[in-house]
């Protein structure tokens, strides 16, 4: 029931009514246009997302060091996929990309001069396992792990068969009180 | 003294708000005392859990961070304080800045104290976010000004939701030095307050060149100005969308009449590509997340998970227990959009589409002195609301605000008082102005907000 509930009402989020005319306060006059522009790319614009597999699931969790929770988690990044997609529709030949705001700006450098680093117990006051003064790390150079733990047909059909939960709050704690 | 004394009592009647991650009365009350001795004024201030402090926990409302206390203070909060700003406490957010309701994080949820007569224990307007407690602390008289942070609308979105100002300056004013970067090409420290005059005030104490922000930049001096007559004010068709509400358009409608009975000239622009500025974003955003996220080895400082039995095992258990659902979205997204395969397919396409979106925005301003847009899609809504439709209308209300970060561009959300008699829920418009013009926002809205 929940889910029927939660399901229907995305949905209408995602095609709003037929636009109607809005209407200006008494004594105002209309000075922006009372027509909705049309914002919304439809999915049918966009090329289809090749379906993910376990080789990519187990790549991507290489590269970020975070694991996937469920289903939702991997078909959640395809949604995050799809919304890139809309990109593929802008024409950018010739467009240089853009890094940063102030592309003229001069860059500072330090001047080559030592600073005072950090006390040796201020570097390491907020770290869980030391060894003298190093820092302590398991066995390295072990490639991590990532076990085939997800019905892929979940994923990939996920607009039509998936279960959608919202996330979950967490109690209110304060960390400090002084 | 007696203020911030006012200002600790109030943080504890609203403490149901969850509007702090920590509070740091005895902090602001040595800060008070060392004004008063340096002849200042003492005034209380709340700052964003992301900025950090040396002498109270830095958290980013993550349990990655839950316990880290960092050895130095960013540069804005450093200026205040010198200016006799005391830090009431460090305020609730979205885990590390990502989201739009400040309902995610480790610490539980911010609840906003508007239309809270019903009580905020089953059900809540949402305070918007990230930066939710610092707007929830200048809306409950607890701060008069409060330090958050904008990359896509952080500020402005809760400043509309609670019905005060929010400036996100021009980037590059404000020193980014100690604020923990979220997306850095796009990242502002802003300002919350109950008029524009303060946020103004804010930044003139705070901002300028600082040697530990090599973007930084100097704010030229400008003229006060006292009057709209002439103010050439462009109004975008783009940003009346299918998701704005019909009070929404009433209330920007009413500030374009305002403008314009006092002597402005309204233009009717075109900015075509703002309807591709939120996949632009998200896709630039998440590109730097993943980078930016990859500090966090729980090796020198952060939550480390028991498993030891690899390096890349501890890291990743770690990293999963303490980072929430959104944050680690938005990570693996990253690093989906960089990979090899993808990355000028994703990642360089969107920052070509960055600089179309802030060309026409730029260019526009050979013709304009501000442009005029709502700040979110309508009225804040309620938590159950936000849960039922899964989160979907923070993406409809960041499709206002972030093309503001791509450009650079200053932009102040004002708040209607109309609006109190007519629906009884905040509702604002956004005035943006080209480049280091941060004066002239803040001077049209304080011009306007009486009147509109």
């Amino acid at each position: 029931m929940l889910r029927l509930f939660i399901r229907r009402s995305y949905c209408t989020k995602k095609f709003p009514e037929v636009a109607k005319r809005k209407i200006a306060f008494e004594g105002d006059q209309v000075l922006i246009r009372d027509i909705p522009y049309i914002s919304e790319i439809p999915d049918e614009k966009l090329s289809e997302i090749p379906n993910f597999d376990a080789k990519l699931i187990a790549h991507l969790e290489r590269l970020s060091l975070v694991r996937f929770d469920s289903e939702q988690a991997v078909a959640n990044l395809r949604k995050s996929v799809k919304m890139a997609q809309k990109l593929e529709l802008v024409d950018t030949e010739n467009i240089e990309p853009m890094y940063t705001v102030w592309e003229n700006q001069e860059c500072p450098v330090f001047e080559d001069v030592e600073e005072k680093s950090l006390e040796i117990e201020e570097v390491f006051k907020n770290c869980t396992e030391r060894f003298d003064d190093y820092f302590v790390t398991p066995p390295g150079n072990i490639a991590l792990e990532s076990k085939d733990r997800f019905d892929l047909n979940v994923i990939n059909e996920w607009d039509k068969i998936g279960n959608p939960t919202a996330p979950q709050l967490k109690n209110q704690k304060l960390v400090n009180s002084s | 003294m007696q203020k911030i004394e006012n200002a600790i009592e109030r943080a504890i009647k609203f403490r149901a708000n969850g509007i702090f991650v920590s509070e740091t009365f005895d902090l602001a009350r040595k800060q008070a005392t060392k004004a008063i001795e340096n002849g200042l004024k003492p005034f209380p201030i709340v700052v964003k859990d992301c900025f950090l402090t040396k002498d109270a926990p830095t958290t980013c409302a993550s349990q990655m961070l839950a316990n880290y206390i960092p050895p130095t203070t960013s540069t804005v909060v450093d200026r205040i304080v010198r200016k006799g700003g005391c830090i009431i406490g460090k305020t609730n957010m979205d885990e590390f800045c990502m989201g739009t309701s400040s309902q995610l994080g480790h610490f539980g949820p911010v609840k906003s104290n508007i239309r809270s007569e019903g009580g905020i224990e089953e059900d809540w307007m949402i305070p918007g976010g990230s930066s939710g407690g610092s707007a929830v602390a200048v809306q409950t008289g607890i701060a008069d000004v409060a330090l958050g942070s904008d990359t896509g609308g952080s500020t402005r979105n809760p400043a509309a939701f609670n019905g005060i100002f929010g400036l996100k300056p021009t980037y590059g004013v404000l020193s980014r030095q100690g604020l923990i970067p979220l997306v850095n090409s796009l990242d502002a420290p802003s300002i919350f307050a109950r008029s524009a005059e303060e946020c103004w005030d804010f930044l003139d104490k705070t901002r300028g060149l600082d040697d530990n922000d090599s973007t930084s930049i100097d704010l030229p001096e400008s003229e006060n100005l006292d009057s709209l007559k002439n103010l050439r004010v462009g109004v975008p068709i783009e940003y009346h969308n299918e998701k704005l509400s019909e009070n929404a358009w009433k209330i920007w409608n009413h500030a374009i009449n305002v403008l314009k009975n006092e002597g402005a000239e309204i233009f009717e622009i075109s900015l075509p590509h703002t309807k591709y500025s939120l996949s632009c974003y998200s896709v630039i955003a998440a590109a730097d997340v993943a980078s930016n996220m990859a500090r966090y080895d729980s090796v020198a400082y952060g939550h480390r998970s028991s498993n030891n039995s690899s390096t890349h095992e501890m890291y990743a258990e770690s990293r999963s227990e303490s980072l929430n659902t959104v944050v680690r979205r938005r990570i693996l997204a990253g690093n989906y959009f960089l990979m090899k395969k993808y990355r000028s397919k994703y990642y360089e396409k969107a920052l070509k589409i960055r600089r179309l979106i802030n060309d026409e925005i730029i260019n526009s301003f050979n013709n304009l002195d501000v442009i005029i847009t709502p700040t979110a899609s309508g009225k804040p809504p309620k938590y159950s609301e936000l849960r039922d439709t899964l989160y979907s209308k923070e993406d409809d209300d960041d499709y206002f605000t972030q093309a503001a970060n791509l450009a650079g561009i200053p932009s102040i959300s004002v708040p209607s008082t109309q609006n109190e008699n007519r629906e009884n829920y905040p509702i604002a418009v956004q005035i943006m102005g080209n480049r280091l013009n941060d004066r002239l926002v803040c001077d049209v809205a304080r011009m306007i907000h009486t009147k509109f």
